[in-house]
């Protein structure tokens, strides 16, 4: 029998990561086959002790030589579930993040390494953090996604990276269209977000 | 009074594959359903086996086995850390610790702090050690409760087994390593003047990752040095895409 073997390659797989490896189903369904494993023979010894102290009358509780057993099977079903715990855990933290980082845009090479839940938790918590940033209170409408660190300037310069960026609506400069390649001295609010994700390179004084 | 300890986070990666460390233990009494823990089980009994059929034929009578599947008191087995946590705490093993927190590791730890290798077979030296002592602190707890009217010398030993490796855990840790540690991570970032990839190699994940938010900050100083706040930095995931 394994000792949860299956489920801390899991996590060394995470390790040899630089952002996210792809979500390994087969592996998380072989710790929880082991857990089941464990819960059986666990039941099954638990059974076996039982039956023995009906039969002898003077025999209290468990006998201490089954005990150590018994313990390594709960130790066993414990670590499965504490891993299986940690690689979803590491793995949703990411995507937090990340949510964070690119302003609810998934990258693409991204979402070839997630499962169908994993998807769907990262489009549940955009649209939470999107109708939060909506709904106003006490301070009105505002944009968590704005201003990470404190701006030091309202307008910056920016080169276009990405293709197929079309236009964009800004406040105070009209519709401005994005070609690759051009540059343009635009609010910093407005293109923060494609900033983030990659789409935009912000330039410094020099580099203008 | 029992020392106030930090609890590792139960979602730490790092901790949780620290917990792997292979901890060499004996059982104080025969353990039922467990010889397959015994990679010289099969051996053995079959030495046994042999011994008694000898003896039982000098003796003219039929051979008695023992109850199958019993890992034997006293045999030399090698569990990870979070298998055997429960059978030291409760004292149902006795624990040698591994290797590499010997006599000898210590004095080459001592000798030539900087020079040890530690990030190619001992990844995870400090966080096994200082988990290793904490289980042994907490054996030597309950031993001391359970026979607190009677001489404690287990509890006793456990008691000063895990302090002598906790302290030498800390005086490896915290001397010329640290030191050379963070002098890397103020020339890390300057590649053309200084290759700290053999620096790197040589480290324990807990210093890796003390050495990588070290590098982290330097360069964060040195861009807000150069613009200040006003530079958008662009999400990790996209710049290693």
């Amino acid at each position: 029998m394994n000792y949860a073997t299956r489920a801390r390659d899991l996590l060394l797989e995470l390790k040899s990561s630089d952002f996210l490896p792809t979500y390994n189903e087969e592996g998380v369904r072989a710790a929880l086959t082991e857990i089941n494993h464990h819960t059986d023979a666990l039941t099954d010894l638990v059974r076996a002790a039982n039956r023995s102290q009906g039969n002898d009358s003077q025999q209290q509780g468990i006998p201490i030589e089954s005990r150590p057993s018994m313990i390594l099977h709960d130790a066993s079903i414990r670590r499965n579930k504490r891993c299986l715990l940690a690689y979803h855990a590491y793995r949703i933290d990411k995507l937090r993040n990340l949510r964070w980082e690119t302003s609810g845009t998934l990258p693409s090479r991204v979402s070839p390494l997630l499962c169908e839940a994993e998807l769907e938790f990262f489009r549940a918590y955009d649209k939470l953090v999107a109708n939060t940033s909506l709904s106003g209170g006490t301070v009105g409408i505002l944009d968590y996604n704005a201003d990470m660190l404190p701006p030091t300037e309202n307008f910056i310069m920016v080169r276009v990276v990405e293709e197929g960026l079309g236009k964009i609506e800004t406040e105070s400069c009209g519709v401005v269209e994005l070609e690759v390649g051009t540059m343009h001295y635009l609010p910093r609010g407005d293109v923060e977000g494609l900033v983030r994700r990659g789409a935009l390179v912000q330039l410094s004084g020099e580099e203008c | 009074m029992a020392a106030t300890q930090t609890m590792p986070s139960y979602y730490d990666i790092d901790t949780i594959l620290a917990e792997e460390e292979l901890i060499q233990i004996r059982p104080s009494f025969p353990f039922s359903h467990l010889s397959h823990l015994d990679p010289e089980h099969r051996s053995r009994k079959r030495r046994r086996v042999d011994k008694e059929n000898v003896g039982n034929a000098n003796r003219g009578s039929s051979v008695v086995g023992t109850a199958p599947h019993v890992l034997e008191e006293g045999a030399k087995i090698k569990m990870p850390m979070w298998a055997v946590d429960r059978w030291v705490v409760l004292g149902f093993v006795t624990v040698t610790l591994p290797g590499v927190y010997g006599r000898k590791m210590k004095e080459r730890l001592q000798a030539d702090p900087v020079s040890v290798d530690l990030g190619t077979n001992n990844t995870h030296y400090f966080l096994s050690g200082l988990l290793l002592a904490s289980l042994l602190q907490r054996a030597s707890q309950i031993a001391k409760r359970h026979r607190s009217r009677s001489a404690s010398s287990p509890a006793l030993q456990l008691s000063a087994l895990a302090q002598s490796l906790r302290y030498s855990l800390l005086n490896a840790m915290m001397g010329d390593r640290l030191r050379r540690n963070f002098d890397w991570t103020l020339s890390a970032l300057d590649a053309m003047e200084d290759d700290a990839s053999g620096h790197v190699g040589r480290l324990s994940v807990l210093e890796k990752l003390m050495f990588e938010k070290g590098v982290e900050s330097s360069g964060a100083v040195v861009r807000w040095r150069e613009g200040g706040s006003g530079r958008i930095a662009g999400s990790k995931v996209v710049v290693r895409g």
